[in-house]
């Protein structure tokens, strides 16, 4: 399959159709854009602030934690440590997408892995098999992902425009944390990842005052520890050879 | 922090993230780990950081606000909670918490 030739039509018309495919997630794109946006005004970020950070992101729940966290004074080094810990889910994609860029031009290859999002992933993964490394995937992924980003830095800055008309006795910058709940909810699913949220929402309340945001820090370890011993209890342990660590 | 300081941490972050996109397709043959293994890590590293993320910042009292809200962020996180437990989704939740925390704030005082 890696070697296959296309024509300038074919190549366009598996682009277009990444594109296409992409719309219908407009929906879902749109509102979260819309509040990255107004976060970053409603904390008083400048327009090219905010535009480098959507751009230097393209990730929009590192950077809504980013700002919550810029609000509480966090220590930069906590900041990137949790923007990186969110993103860390792309480790996948990265993996999932290796061989089918495993034969493209440098050049190509990092713009597109920029443009890797948990979008472009779906799609891809919902249209193609997950052994089909052809050109055709290669380029419905880039009609795809370039559809997201530009939707994306989009709506991002609409959104901004929107929320600096919005005065700040609104306390806007509360739909932060509570953006996050709801995704909390949402990717609560099991005993073990409702323990996990317990826990870390726990201690991270109790030692909040701690300095150098550690409370936040050991609330993050102890989360993941405790549903790691929840779903050892719950879930019987798989067997089989491990390799690679 | 001061606006050369949050360029420099939004440049960090920047690479950082690229470095996670860009790793195995840069990589790819001379990495190997096991994904079964870190995908459950990873599924519960999301309600750690969200939660560490959110509890606190509704309990306390946030930000350049104005008076005592405590109350209300706690109604209005209620009303997001159970609405997105209900409907799965994240936007409407949020609308409709905020829109308690409004009305209880513009309201009561």
């Amino acid at each position: 399959m890696q070697g296959e030739e296309m024509t300038q039509a074919t190549r366009r018309h598996f682009f277009i159709e990444g594109a296409r495919d992409l719309l219908p997630m407009i929906p879902g794109v749109l509102p979260f854009g819309l509040v990255t946006g107004a976060s970053s005004a409603s904390l008083g970020f400048s327009p090219e602030m905010t535009l480098g950070a959507t751009l230097l992101f393209f990730a929009g729940s590192a950077q809504l934690a980013a700002y919550q966290l810029i609000q509480d004074n966090a220590v930069p080094v906590v900041i990137l440590f949790t923007t990186l810990m969110i993103n860390i889910r792309f480790l996948i994609y990265s993996a999932a997408f290796a061989p089918l860029f495993h034969s493209i031009k440098k050049r190509h290859k990092w713009p597109l892995a920029y443009l890797l999002s948990d979008q472009a992933y779906g799609l891809c993964v919902a249209r193609f098999a997950a052994d089909d490394h052809s050109r055709k995937k290669l380029f419905y992924y880039s009609g795809a992902a370039l559809m997201m980003w530009v939707s994306w830095v989009c709506f991002v800055m609409v959104g901004m425009l929107v929320g600096e008309q919005i005065p700040s006795s609104w306390s806007l910058e509360f739909a932060i944390p509570l953006s996050f709940l709801a995704m909390l909810v949402s990717v609560v699913r099991d005993q073990a990842t409702l323990a996990a949220a317990l826990c870390s929402g726990g201690i991270a309340t109790v030692f909040s005052s701690l300095p150098y945001n550690m409370g936040f820090m050991a609330a993050i370890v102890g989360g993941v520890a405790m549903g790691y011993v929840f779903s050892g209890r719950f879930i019987t342990k798989k067997t089989g050879v491990e390799e690679g660590e | 922090m001061n606006s050369v300081e949050l360029w420099l941490l939004f440049v960090g972050v920047g690479i950082g993230t690229f470095a996670i996109r860009l790793s195995f397709i840069q990589l790819h043959g001379s990495l190997s780990f096991n994904m079964a293994k870190c995908q459950k890590v990873f599924s519960l590293l999301a309600p750690a950081v969200l939660a560490a993320l959110s509890v606190p910042a509704i309990i306390f009292q946030q930000g350049n606000t104005m008076a005592t809200q405590s109350g209300a962020q706690l109604v209005a996180a209620a009303v997001t909670a159970l609405w997105a437990w209900y409907s799965k989704g994240v936007f409407w939740p949020l609308m409709a918490g905020m829109g308690t925390f409004w009305l209880i704030k513009f309201y009561y005082f």
